[in-house]
Formats: C-alpha cells, structure tokens, sequence
C-alpha cells in the first residue's frame, strides 16, 4: 500500500509547485495586509470606515480568511492521480501487485487526506504568525474555520474518490460534489437567500454569510464528524465497486 | 518420482462480456516449464491472462495459482508472480529510480540492487522519464521490474509484439535465461509463434474463446505436418486426420494431426513438418470454417 500511496504523490507532486506557488502569494498578501493595517492606508481606512458605521473588521477578516483557504483547497484534487493512472493504464499494472483491493482503495483516501492535512498545517501555522503580529483574525477561531474547511475536502475527496470508482469521468466526479454542496447550502438557506436577493437586502446576505463563517470557527466538530461519516460511507462503497470491478489501481 | 505441481490451471473458467465469450477453458501450466499461450489477436489470451492475474471476475469455473484459488483472496500469491503487459502500466513521467521506490515499498522481496542490474544490463537509464522511452525500452523495463522481486512465474502478455527482431531475440534471451532456474514458470501469450518456436515447452492454442489445442510443443509439432496431393488424391485422405485442408489449381495441401499413420498410410504423398504458426492457421480457418472462430 506504501508504494501506491509513493505513487500518488508522484502524479500529484506537480501540485506541490501549484501550492507553494499559492503559498507564497498568500505569504506575500498576508505580509502587505499586516503592513498596512498597522501604518498604511488600511488603517486610516478602517478608521475612517468604522467612523461611516461598516463592520469593516468583519470584511477584513472575511479577505484574510478568503486568502488564507487558497491552499487549503488546492489540496483537494485527488481525481488527477485517477487520471494519471487512466492516462498510463496503471490499472492493470496496479492490480497485478500484491495489494489486496481494500489496500489499493485505502492508499488512495490516505493520499488525499495526506494533502488536505498538509494543506491544514500550513494554514494554521500561517494563521498563528498573522494571529500574533495582526488582530485581525484569533487563532483559536481561525483554526476553527480551517478545521471545519479541511473536513469539506475530506468529505468532497471521498465523494469525489468514489465517484471515480464508480466509473465517472474525473470531469463529473470533481463537478458533482461540488453542485451537491450547492444544492444542500441552498436548501438550508433558500428562503433566506431568495428574500434577500428580491429585496435587494445586502445586509441579510451578509448575515447569513457572518452566520455561516461564525458557525465554522465555532463548530468545527460538526463539519470533523459529518467528514469522518462521509469518509468511512465513502470507503466501504469504493471497496464494494472496487471489488465487483477488479483490477482497480 | 516427483510429483508435478501445476503453477497455473484453468478449469472450466467462463467470462462473458456477450460480445466474447471465453468459453469452459482448461488448461495447467506445469511448474519449471515455459508455456506458449498462442492465439491470433482477439482470441481470448489477455482475458484468461486477466482471470489469472484476478484483473476480473470470472462468471464460473476455477482457476488456480500455486494451487491456491484466486478468487480476490489471495493477493498475497503475487509476491511470486512478475507480469509483463503489452503496454508499459507506468506512467510516462516516473523515472526507472521512482519506479524502484514505488516497487520497493509494494513487493516484500523487492530487491534494487537486482533491478539497477537489470536497467544497466539492458542499457536503461535509471533518471529519464520512461514517456521518452522506445517501445522495446519500455518493454525491457517491464522486464527488469518482473524480474527484480523474485517471481517464480513470469506472466507476460503480447511482450514481444511490435518490436523489432533484434529486440525481440534480446528479449526471448532474458527469458532463456530467466528459465534456467528448475522453480521458474513462464506463461507467455503471444501471436507471435516464431518466439515462442523458440522457446516454449508448452502450448497452449486458443482460438475464438475456446481452447483449440494445448500440450507438449515438441509433440504438437511432431503430430501435426502439411500434407501436398493432387486434388483427386485428397478425397481418398481419411476424414478423421484432416484438420483443415485448402485445395488449389494444382493440388491441396493440408494440415494432418498424425503425420506418422500419413505416412504408413500414404506412402506417395508428400509430408512436410508443419511450423506452429502453419498449425495456427489451419485451426482458425477450420474455426471459421466450422462457423465457431
């Protein structure tokens, strides 16, 4: 299984230029904004814009967590070593190996959390040295939000794990979770969502949006379980598939 | 005397995709010996190959590896087992020295110092992508790899087609070698009978999902011969030692399956010791002629 897993981060080590490229753009950005926060214009800006009555602190923080998620989310794209095993026909020398299929299954859900934990590490520990120079963002409910975003991967990479077990393009299996995490954020919020939008209410959109971030800083456990759920369904169906097919990489 | 253990044995193994059907194929594969899987493109060799190596599921009927059953169980029996596709199964952006990592920590008795052998032996460098490799290179890394843990049986499937005659002869020559060992089993499909001419014990005939003919290669061979005739003189040949005849403007010539009882029998008529592939092509036209093939 060890080998598989070596082999994943293989086909996906070209992302790792991608990632340190984002990190060093957030870095970059994280840097500037601290800079001006403290003695250029974005503090006069703040000054002047909470003087006007915006929850400006509440907008800033939103942009800093925005950069900060980058790569967090570009760990996610485990669908890209399907296609590389695809593109080379690994399938079959994957399968002639001598690793059971529920080892070959298990290397690959490894292989994503892999990145979405590394993805995790660095955010946090970006979002300590900001925490300590800035007080923009409060660790403790940053790690919260980055918590809760990296159980979104977990449960988006399985999804999109089985989903190319499944036989689904990587084109599909990397589109559908995305469109189902719509449908169910649209389904909690539509009324809400839909009132704000007919009355041109961009106070209640930023309310449900300040709901939705406060409940990711506060309550990362309920986004931890619902990823550790999702994963284990999400195994045990891409066994089964990967069984009935056979000769899976 | 000692016993004969059997590596591979098909028995009454079934898979049908509905457009092909392997069809009840039985067959063993004795330890030590090198066994010619031959059948024209199509005929059903990389299924079986893919049964074997539990690539698929079969509908019915057994199959056995070491005499274990492979039935998804077992993935443990192929530690012992190298195998060779047609195609490379590597991606084109590993290098030989990744490929050594990734098997390293896949094969228990994964041995570098053996497969960095085999890469100098073979002329492959170990830091250049293997997408920028020959077709014979890529083949030859496959190779190295099937023979860098140990294998007791050397399954390969196509590996010698497309190449050029002087790669395909380096390439029978790592599998003589290969074969020396008295534990060594291979299982080499091909369409290519000249290879396998060369080197198989036995054979295996395959032919429309169906097994046409399988035993000793020296006994197939010593069996089987063309006979020549004038047409007149054909119908008087026994039906029961014909297996497909071609009748011409100037006579017939056919393959006979016991070219011994021709000769007590037809002194006049001339014999000719048949090549496996003339063998080939006589079971696939009488196939095709039967309405099976």
């Amino acid at each position: 299984m060890k080998g598989l897993i070596i082999k994943d981060l293989y086909c996906l080590k070209k992302q790792f230029v991608t990632f340190a490229f984002i990190i060093s753009g957030v870095v970059a950005v994280a840097i500037m904004f601290v800079l001006s926060e403290r003695f250029g214009n974005l503090r006069f800006a703040v000054s002047d814009m909470e003087a006007a009555g915006f929850d400006i602190a509440s907008v800033i923080k939103t942009a800093v967590m925005f950069f900060m998620l980058l790569p967090l989310v570009c760990t996610g794209n485990i669908a890209d070593s399907f296609a590389y095993d695809k593109a080379a026909s690994f399938y079959k020398t994957g399968a002639s190996l001598p690793v059971s299929t529920g080892k070959r299954v298990l290397s690959k859900f490894v292989t994503a959390m892999l990145f979405i934990a590394v993805g995790l590490a660095v955010d946090i520990a970006m979002a300590a040295v900001i925490s300590s120079v800035s007080d923009v963002i409060i660790l403790v409910r940053c790690a919260g939000a980055l918590i809760s975003l990296a159980s979104c991967m977990m449960i988006y990479t399985s999804l999109v794990i089985t989903l190319s077990y499944a036989g689904v393009s990587s084109v599909y299996s990397t589109f559908l979770p995305l469109a189902a995490a719509a449908v169910i954020i649209l389904a909690f919020k539509a009324k809400d969502i839909i009132t704000a939008l007919i009355n041109d209410d961009f106070g209640s959109m930023g309310r449900i949006a300040r709901a939705v971030i406060n409940l990711t800083e506060t309550r990362p456990y309920y986004f931890l379980l619902a990823a550790a759920v999702t994963a284990a369904v999400c195994f045990a169906v891409s066994i089964r598939l990967a069984e009935r097919k056979r000769g899976v990489a | 005397m000692a016993e004969i253990k059997n590596v591979i044995e098909f028995r009454n193994a079934v898979k049908d995709y509905g457009d092909f059907k392997l069809d009840n194929i039985s067959f063993a594969v004795p330890e030590g010996s090198v066994c010619g899987f031959i059948g024209q493109n199509g005929a059903g060799k990389t299924t079986a190959i893919s049964l074997l190596l539990d690539l698929i599921k079969r509908d019915s009927g057994e199959v056995y590896l070491f005499g274990e059953p492979v039935d998804g169980r077992h993935s443990y029996l192929r530690e012992n087992v190298g195998v060779v596709f047609d195609e490379m199964g590597f991606h084109e952006f590993l290098t030989a020295k990744q490929i050594n990592v990734i098997l390293k920590n896949s094969y228990k008795n994964w041995d570098e110092k053996v497969f960095f052998e085999n890469l100098k032996k073979f002329s492959l460098p170990s830091n250049k992508p293997c997408g920028a490799f020959s077709r014979g290179m890529r083949m030859k890394l496959q190779i190295a790899a099937a023979l860098s843990h140990n294998a007791k049986l050397l399954v390969m499937d196509e590996p010698t087609s497309g190449l050029d005659p002087v790669v395909r002869n380096e390439i029978i020559q790592i599998f003589r070698e290969y074969e020396m060992r008295e534990d060594h089993t291979i299982l080499l499909s091909s369409h290519i009978t000249g290879d396998l001419e060369k080197i198989a014990d036995e054979v295996v005939f395959i032919d429309g999902g169906k097994i046409v003919l399988a035993g000793n290669k020296d006994e197939i061979l010593e069996k089987h011969a063309l006979l020549k005739c004038s047409n007149d003189e054909a119908g008087n040949i026994s039906g029961s030692l014909i297996v497909f005849s071609q009748p011409g403007k100037y006579g017939t010539e056919m393959l006979v399956n016991d070219a011994a009882a021709c000769k007590r029998f037809y002194p006049n008529a001339i014999i000719e010791s048949a090549t496996l592939e003339e063998i080939m092509i006589y079971y696939v036209n009488k196939s095709k002629a039967d309405g099976i093939g």
